[in-house]
């Protein structure tokens, strides 16, 4: 028999390469969700339409992963004084990671304004946008 | 927007878990931003066997600011107002994090009422009366949860007994009922002057009360 391919479809899947997640046990087939948007690694942050890298993710030295805009619009704020959402620890980007490389520059200048604040911070929060740390 | 969807998200996510114990609804169908939750009390404490509804008010930039929580049920606990029902507690206002969901912070309200933090209250009164006299203060604490956040639904139509509700040792207001005053007027003369009991033989209080009563 002779098979004629008339045409051919092919289909890709992508995942973000997160070090150390190859083993990971998925809990009941659950995809990891980025705590802040609570949306998919893989999917987007609410106000992006496409995942990849219009939308990536980032990793923390401390191994919490969030999409870039949804830890970029944490750290802007006064209430998060520069430390990560899951373990309040300095948020700052992990080393050597492929997908960390391109974010580096973005976060930089957030992490800069947004380092551990000194000052009246135990009292009630400081939410008005002009509060942000210069 | 990131609010509307993680709100849907957080609904779905309890209906999914019903061993939570946990209850959270809209107030109306088409506004995100009003929800009611709702807990039981923790066994062991003086809420047990209550269950206790929060008002809760999501605000536009969520999660990134913490949602405005309050008590709708009527609570006595050092910690939330006996009055408004505001809540002091500090993973509602500085200590927010946008990873905290409603379902974990009414769990940590829960958490709230079985270990109250009187040191920091939100209801002087109430803590003085905590710090005070521990057990006069489940009792009232305990009237509270009857009274106002019975478990079957029902709340009491009879008149509320305003002894119990206000933690007022009796025998020191049938003192003055027998005298010849009104148990409204005894109540609200002690409550002006923050008394809930005192010795047989404090006189000056009890002058300062009858004089009071007497105006």
């Amino acid at each position: 028999m002779l098979l004629e391919f008339e045409k051919v479809y092919p289909v890709f899947s992508w995942s973000w390469d997160i070090p150390g997640d190859e083993n990971a046990v998925k809990e009941n087939g659950d995809e990891d969700l980025c705590g802040i948007c609570r949306v998919s690694y893989n999917g987007t942050c609410p106000s992006c339409k496409y995942p990849g890298d219009d939308c990536p993710l980032v990793i923390g030295e401390c191994n919490h992963n969030f999409h870039v805009h949804c830890i970029q619009q944490w750290l802007d704020t006064p209430t998060a004084k520069g430390l990560c959402p899951m373990c309040r620890q300095p948020f700052s980007l992990k080393r050597n990671v492929a997908i960390n490389e391109f974010q580096m520059g973005r976060l930089a200048k957030v992490l800069i304004n947004s380092q551990p604040a000194t000052l009246n911070d135990d009292q009630d929060m400081m939410m008005e946008p002009e509060f942000v740390v210069r | 927007m990131s609010r509307a969807k993680r709100v849907m998200k957080e609904l779905q996510g309890i209906k999914d878990d019903p061993e939570a114990r946990v209850g959270l609804q809209l107030v109306n169908e088409d506004d995100i931003h009003l929800l009611k939750g709702s807990f039981l009390g923790p066994p062991g404490t003086p809420y047990e066997n209550g269950k206790f509804v929060v008002d809760i008010e999501v605000p536009m930039e969520y999660p990134f600011k913490p949602p405005k929580m309050k008590f709708d049920t009527k609570v006595y606990h050092p910690n939330v107002s006996s009055v408004t029902g505001a809540i002091c507690l500090d993973i509602l206002k500085n200590a927010w994090s946008p990873v905290i969901t409603l379902k974990s912070a009414l769990i940590s309200l829960q958490a709230l009422l079985q270990s109250p933090e009187p040191n920091d209250p939100q209801d002087a009164e109430v803590a003085q009366h905590y710090i005070r006299d521990r057990e006069s203060f489940n009792k009232t604490a305990t009237f509270w949860t009857k009274t106002y956040a019975p478990l079957d639904g029902d709340t009491q139509s009879a008149p509320v007994d305003q002894v119990a509700l206000y933690g007022l040792n009796r025998v020191l207001v049938e003192q003055f009922v027998s005298q010849g005053f009104t148990e409204n007027k005894v109540v609200e003369v002690l409550r002006r002057l923050g008394i809930k009991s005192m010795s047989a033989d404090d006189h000056e209080n009890a002058n300062k009360i009858l004089e009071e009563l007497l105006k």
